[in-house]
């Protein structure tokens, strides 16, 4: 053995599998042959093990594991969470907080500015309105007592005994078909079987 | 933000579990099927019994995806999945009292005296004709080799050379310092040169 050079240490040995090799160990492996022995046993050690296969689990292990996984419903989740789930939905939340606030600003640093103008609109449209309502009250008021049915309907009102009748039977009517509706539209106490085909 | 477009598979683990806390099931299924090969093989070579290593790596993927909210996006996933991996397989050969062999004694003696003081002997391995069987089929020699080396060697060398992660995830994942891991690797593959000495003869 020529080389003076100490054995390669537990950090050189490492350093063997992972870059290329120092000039000092590559002359001192040429020259130690206890080392170059030692570096190719763990070199052939080293392959070997890169070698071992990944080994598969039994077929269905992925249905296996979700079905004893509960995934948490989005859905249910409230606003706040919702906003503080990542940096993406805090940056959206905080972007339309912005548009939406200064669309509002501007809107009343512009009314204030221009008040004149804005009265001049708004008269406008209350004469204007108010002319259209009296004109559309006028023609369905005429068209109603143009109808067949509409003196048999006057007699009713006209009678207070009968009117009373009338609102009695309209209201257990609605009453009827508010608790049908409430009945229909009601979350299930229990789970139902078969449900979810 | 997952990138549009993308199918999932091609998606960064990150990226997959910020879906999967969104709630989507396809998340879920995705970072099982990326780690379900490395951890079954990862927990078999550590209890050597295919059905125990199958409720193992099951009981690792439940706590992971059940947990999924509190992981922390400044770790690597494949660290803390690997994490818990383990700790499920060393709780359970603890519980099982199972052998951990190792020829040059503990991994914590400094001394000659001390390394020999606590050196194990080699005894016989209670393996089962059928769990013989799988191993010598799963790659022979080698996989037997590494059943006797002591669990935090098993771990640390099958983390390194057959998963091929760095000596700082091995680490993290271990709770270990980075020259523990290093000293453990080393003794463990100076084992294993001993053991296998005979092949190369």
């Amino acid at each position: 053995m020529r080389t003076t050079r100490p054995h390669l240490s537990a950090d050189e040995l490492d350093a063997v599998h992972e870059t290329a090799l120092p000039a000092d160990i590559r002359t001192h492996l040429a020259d130690c042959a206890a080392c170059f022995e030692m570096v190719r046993t763990d070199q052939d050690l080293v392959a070997a093990l890169k070698r071992l296969p990944h080994l598969d689990p039994s077929p269905g292990f992925v249905d296996r594991v979700m079905a004893r996984v509960v995934i948490p419903a989005y859905g249910i989740r409230t606003w706040p969470q919702r906003i503080l789930a990542s940096r993406r939905s805090l940056a959206t939340a905080a972007s339309w907080t912005v548009v939406i606030g200064g669309a509002m600003m501007a809107s009343v640093l512009w009314s204030l500015a221009n008040r004149d103008l804005l009265m001049g609109w708004g008269d406008q449209l209350l004469t204007e309105g108010t002319r259209l309502f009296w004109l559309g009250f006028r023609s369905t008021a005429a068209a109603l007592t143009e109808q067949p049915w509409y003196q048999e309907l006057r007699i009713i009102v006209t009678s207070p005994g009968r009117l009373a009748a009338v609102l009695a039977g309209l209201s257990v009517a609605f009453g009827s078909g508010v608790l049908a509706f409430r009945h229909l539209v009601a979350i299930p106490a229990r789970a139902v079987r078969d449900a979810n085909w | 933000m997952t990138p549009p477009g993308r199918p999932l598979m091609d998606h960064t683990d990150q990226e997959v579990v910020l879906e999967a806390r969104k709630g989507k099931e396809r998340a879920y299924r995705e970072l099982v099927r990326r780690y379900e090969r490395p951890v079954f093989s990862l927990i078999f070579r550590m209890v050597r019994n295919r059905e125990l290593a199958e409720d193992l790596s099951q009981e690792t993927f439940i706590k992971v995806l059940n947990a999924i909210d509190s992981y922390r996006p400044e770790f690597k996933f494949s660290s803390w999945v690997f994490k818990i991996a383990n700790n499920a397989a060393i709780d359970h050969l603890r519980r099982r009292e199972l052998d951990t062999l190792s020829l040059d004694g503990s991994p914590h003696a400094v001394t000659p005296e001390a390394i020999e003081a606590t050196a194990l002997q080699i005894s016989d391995h209670q393996e089962s004709p059928l769990d013989y069987v799988q191993a010598t089929e799963l790659g022979g020699e080698i996989e037997e080799v590494i059943a006797k080396l002591r669990p935090e060697y098993r771990t640390c060398i099958l983390l390194r050379h057959v998963d091929g992660r760095s000596y700082e995830e091995i680490a993290e994942i271990l709770n270990l310092p980075l020259g523990t891991v290093k000293t453990y690797i080393h003794r463990a593959r100076n084992e294993l040169r001993i053991a296998l000495e005979h092949l190369r003869q």
